[in-house]
C-alpha cells in the first residue's frame, strides 16, 4: 500500500539520466516505431499539458525532468509544465476543480487510486490509445502491473516505475549469529531472528531480529499479500477477510512470531517491545540516518527496493543483502515472488488535449532506454519487460533481487477497489487491536470487519444503476 | 368618547402618509446601512449560510465531487449513526477533551494570570514567557512536544534520572494520549492567561478594600468579589474554548501521525487515529471522508452534526439560569 520513495541519487546517476535522455531524443524517430498513429504530429500547433507528480527530493525531480526534457526534444510542439511533490488527494482536487491549471496528465505514488480514478471516470480508458499505437499490455509490462493498472477491464492507468518488496538482512550480524543464509520461510525467519535477537538483563531489547507487527514501517498487511495469498474481497467488491484462510494465517503468524520473541527470555513484555519498536521507528523510517536497520536495532526487515538507494547514502558502511522475502513452510515451491506495486500514470478526463497527452504517457510508459535510465538514477524497478532484461539496468545484487521478485509469477499485489484503499486502511486498524490482545474471538471479529468494510463501500461508492 | 390613537413614528403608520422627502431620506440610511453591512451580509452569506444549507443538500447524496449528485435518502445519515464506529469513537474523544482540555485550561489560565498579578516585579517578563508559546505555529510545537515525550525522548531520560523507569507511553499509548495532548495546550495556554490577567486588572478595587475591611479572607474575595468581576471573561474564555476544541484537528493529527512513524507523503494513506483510535477527533472523519475518501455525503452529516452538538454546549453555556452567565 505505502510506497513511498525517498532516495538519494549520485551526480553520477543524474548524469546518467540526462544522458540517456539527450539519446532518446536524438533517436526519437525510432519509438515512432511502436506507433501506428502518431497521436500529436509536429504538425499540429504547439500545446502545453500540466504534469502532476509525487517525486519531492531533489535527485528524483531532476531525474524525472530529464526523462521529460528529453520527450519535449522530441515533440517540439508539446511543451510540459511538470508540478512535483503532488499526493493523490491534491490530483483528485485539482481534476475535480477543472480549468486552466489542473492536471492533464497525474502521476500516482499509489496503486490504491487506480480503482477511484478509473470508478469515478476522472483518468480516461487508454485501451483505445494503446491499440492505435499497436502496444501489446500483455507483452509489453509483466502480469502484476497490469493487475494494479486496471479496474474491471479498464486500462485507466500505464505502470511507470515499479516497486517490488523483499527481505533486507544485516550481513554483520547473521556472521556473528552464526546464520549464514538469508532465510526461506517463515519458520526460518523465526529461528534467525531469535538468533540475531539481543536483550538486556531486564528482559528489554537490545536489538530485534524482525519485528513482528503489522505496525512497522513497510511490514503493513497488503505488503504480505504474496506470503499468504491474500485475496482480501470478491470481484465485486465484497470483503473476503473472514474467510480467506490466508488473512487467518497471517495474523496466527504474527501472533506466534510475537510470542516466541517474548518467550525466549522470562522477563520480557509485549510493552517492552512495543516501546522498543517506537523508541526504534523514531521520526520516522525516511529519516536519514535514523531507519532502525540503518541503526541496528533490527537484522531483517521487509522493504522496498529503493532502500538500497537511502542505504547506499546514508550508510554506505553497512554489509546488507537482499533476498526474496520468506513464505509459508507448505509454500516453499512460491519463493521467489513478493508484494509489488509501483507508480502510475493516467490522462485526466477533462484535458483538453488528450491527443498530446497520450503521446507523453506514452513516451514515459514505455521508451526502455529513458526507462532504465530513470530506473538507475532512483534505485526503482523498471515497469516494462523489455527494460527488465535491459543490460544497462543496475547489476548491484542486492537491487538485482527486486527486479528478479518483480518478474516472478508468484508475486502479487492488492485488488483495486473503488473505494481506493480503505478496505486495508480499515483492516490495518483493526489489526492493531489484534496486536494489542484486544480481539478474543478471531472468526468473530473478522466477520465483524468484513461486515464494516463492506458498509464503508457501499456509502463510498456510487449507487448501482445511478 | 373616542380614545385619540397616538401617530407613532415608524411601525404600524402608514408609509403613503410620510412625506416623500423623509421616505427618500429613510431610503438612503437604509441604503447606507445596508452598505456598511454588506461586507458581513456577503460573508456570512458566502462563507456560513451557503455552506450550511449545502452540507444540509449534500447529506442527502451521494456526491463523488466529480459526477453529477445522485439522490440516496437517509442513507448516509444511517451510515455515520448506525454503521460508522469510528463517528463514536471520534465523539467519545472529542468530548473528553472538550470537558478535561477546555477546564484544564480555564483553571490553569486563571491561576496562572491570579500569580502573575501577584508578582510585584518583572511582572512583564513573566507575561512574555508565558504568551510567547501561544505565537509557535501548532504544527510545530506538535512536532516538538511529540520528540519531547518520545519513548527515547529527553521526558523519559528525566524521568528515569528520577527513578521513574516504567513511564507511560505518551503519544503512543491510547491512555496516554490525550493527557499527552492536553499537556500541548497547556503550555500554549498564554493568549488565556492575558485575557484573564486584564479582567483581573479590572476587578474594583474599592469592592476588594471594603471585604478586605469586612474581615473576608482570600477565598472568600475570590468567591464573592473577584469571581463575579471576572464571570463574563470566564464565560468567553468557555465558550471560545468549546468551539475551538470541538473543531479540534491539527495536533491531533500531527502527534498522532508522527508518534505512528507513518507520515503520510505521495503514495501513503492518511492513517488517522493513531493509536488505536484515540486521537481521532469528528474533524479528522470529517477530513477522511469529505476529502481523502471524496465521500461529501457522510462528511456532511458529520459536519451538521459537529455544527449541532457546538450550538447545543454554547447554548447550555449561555442559559441564563444555572449556566456560566448566572442568573441575572
Amino acid at each position: 500500500m505505502s510506497h513511498l520513495r525517498r532516495m538519494t541519487g549520485s551526480a553520477a546517476a543524474i548524469a546518467a539520466v540526462l544522458t540517456a535522455a539527450a539519446c532518446a531524443g536524438s533517436t526519437a524517430p525510432a519509438q515512432q516505431k511502436i506507433t501506428a498513429v502518431d497521436p500529436y504530429p509536429t504538425s499540429k500547433p504547439d500545446v502545453t499539458i500540466n504534469l502532476w507528480h509525487g517525486f519531492s527530493e531533489g535527485s528524483e525531480n531532476d531525474a524525472f525532468n530529464a526523462m521529460v526534457a528529453s520527450f519535449e526534444k522530441a515533440h517540439p510542439n508539446i511543451h510540459v509544465k511538470v508540478t512535483g511533490n503532488i499526493t493523490d488527494t491534491q490530483i483528485q482536487q485539482g481534476i475535480k476543480a477543472g480549468g486552466s491549471q489542473s492536471p492533464d496528465v497525474a502521476v500516482s505514488f499509489t496503486t490504491d487510486d487506480v480503482g477511484t480514478y478509473c470508478s469515478t471516470g476522472q483518468w480516461i480508458n487508454l485501451k483505445q490509445d494503446l491499440a492505435a499505437a499497436q502496444i501489446d499490455v500483455a507483452k509489453t509490462f509483466p502480469a502484476p502491473l497490469i493487475n494494479y493498472t486496471q479496474y474491471q477491464g479498464d486500462q485507466c492507468a500505464l505502470p511507470l516505475e515499479n516497486d517490488a518488496y523483499g527481505l533486507y538482512y544485516n550481513k554483520t550480524f547473521f556472521q556473528q549469529a552464526g546464520v549464514t543464509d538469508p532465510p526461506k520461510t517463515l519458520s526460518e525467519l523465526q529461528a534467525d531472528a531469535l538468533k540475531l535477537t539481543q536483550k538486556n538483563p531486564d528482559g528489554s531489547f537490545k536489538r530485534i531480529g524482525f519485528f513482528p507487527s503489522f505496525a512497522y514501517f513497510e511490514q503493513v498487511p497488503g505488503h504480505f499479500t504474496s506470503v499468504f495469498h491474500l485475496k482480501w474481497q470478491t470481484p465485486t467488491h465484497n470483503s473476503l477477510l473472514a474467510s480467506d484462510p490466508g488473512f487467518t494465517a497471517m495474523l496466527n503468524w504474527q501472533k506466534s512470531f510475537e510470542d516466541a520473541i517474548l518467550n525466549q527470555t522470562p522477563k520480557s513484555t509485549a510493552k517492552q517491545l512495543t516501546d522498543f519498536m517506537n523508541k526504534s521507528m523514531g521520526a520516522g523510517e525516511f529519516t536519514a540516518g535514523q531507519n532502525p536497520f540503518e541503526t541496528g536495532a533490527v537484522a531483517m526487515s521487509m522493504d522496498g527496493e529503493w532502500r538500497n538507494a537511502n542505504l547506499k547514502a546514508e550508510t554506505p558502511n553497512l554489509s546488507y543483502g537482499t533476498a526474496p522475502f520468506p513464505v509459508q513452510d507448505s509454500d516453499a515451491a512460491s519463493y521467489g515472488g513478493g508484494y509489488v506495486t509501483g507508480t502510475v500514470i493516467g490522462i485526466s478526463s477533462r484535458s483538453a488535449h488528450q491527443d498530446a497527452d497520450w503521446e507523453l504517457v506514452k513516451y514515459l510508459t514505455t521508451n526502455t532506454d529513458t526507462l532504465v535510465a530513470f530506473a538507475n538514477a532512483i534505485q526503482n524497478v523498471p515497469s516494462t519487460i523489455a527494460a527488465l532484461a535491459s543490460p544497462q539496468l543496475t547489476q548491484n545484487p542486492n537491487f538485482q533481487t527486486f527486479v528478479k521478485v518483480s518478474g516472478n509469477p508468484n508475486s502479487a499485489t492488492t485488488p483495486a477497489s473503488p473505494n481506493g484503499g480503505q478496505y486495508q486502511q480499515t483492516a490495518q486498524t483493526w489489526i492493531a487491536t489484534w496486536e494489542a490482545g484486544q480481539v478474543s474471538n478471531l472468526p468473530s471479529a473478522l466477520s465483524a470487519l468484513d461486515t464494516q468494510i463492506d458498509k464503508d463501500t457501499n456509502a463510498g461508492v456510487r449507487p448501482s444503476g445511478s | 368618547m373616542a380614545t385619540p390613537v397616538l401617530a407613532l413614528p415608524g411601525r404600524g403608520r402608514k408609509r403613503a402618509g410620510l412625506p416623500a422627502a423623509l421616505r427618500a431620506k429613510r431610503r438612503r440610511e437604509g441604503l447606507a446601512a445596508l452598505g456598511f453591512l454588506s461586507p458581513w451580509l456577503l460573508g456570512f452569506s458566502v462563507f456560513f449560510a451557503y455552506p450550511l444549507l449545502a452540507a444540509v443538500y449534500f447529506s442527502f447524496y451521494y456526491y463523488d465531487q466529480f459526477n453529477a449528485p445522485v439522490w440516496v435518502g437517509l442513507k448516509n445519515w444511517d451510515y455515520i449513526l448506525f454503521n460508522f464506529p469510528d463517528f463514536v469513537t471520534g465523539l467519545q474523544n472529542t468530548l473528553w477533551l472538550v470537558v478535561v482540555m477546555v477546564t484544564l485550561q480555564t483553571v490553569f489560565g486563571l491561576g496562572v494570570a491570579m500569580l502573575i498579578t501577584k508578582i510585584k516585579r518583572g511582572g512583564n517578563i513573566f507575561r512574555t514567557l508565558f504568551y510567547l508559546p501561544y505565537l509557535a505555529p501548532p504544527v510545530i510545537s506538535t512536532l516538538v512536544f511529540v520528540y519531547l515525550f518520545d519513548a527515547g525522548g529527553p521526558i523519559n531520560a528525566i524521568l528515569a534520572h528520577v527513578g521513574v523507569h516504567n513511564p507511560p507511553g505518551w503519544f503512543n499509548s491510547p491512555t496516554w494520549f490525550k493527557p499527552s495532548l492536553t499537556l500541548l495546550s497547556l503550555w500554549g495556554i498564554g493568549n488565556t492567561v492575558v485575557i484573564f490577567f486584564a479582567s483581573l486588572l479590572d476587578v474594583p478595587k474599592e469592592q476588594m478594600e471594603a471585604a478586605m475591611l469586612d474581615g473576608a479572607g482570600p477565598v472568600k474575595r475570590f468567591r464573592f468579589v473577584t469571581l463575579p468581576a471576572i464571570q463574563p471573561v470566564i464565560l468567553f474564555s468557555v465558550v471560545t474554548g468549546v468551539i475551538y476544541t470541538m473543531q479540534y484537528y491539527t495536533q491531533a493529527i500531527v502527534a498522532g501521525e508522527v508518534a505512528s512513524g507513518h507520515v503520510a507523503t505521495a503514495g501513503t494513506t492518511l492513517d488517522i487515529g493513531y493509536p488505536l483510535g484515540s486521537s481521532l477527533t469528528v474533524p479528522q472523519l470529517i477530513y477522511q471522508q469529505g476529502i481523502l475518501n471524496a465521500n461529501t455525503g457522510p462528511a456532511c452529516v458529520l459536519s451538521i452534526l459537529l455544527f449541532v452538538m457546538t450550538m447545543l454546549f454554547t447554548l447550555i453555556l449561555l442559559r441564563r439560569k444555572n449556566g456560566l452567565v448566572g442568573g441575572d
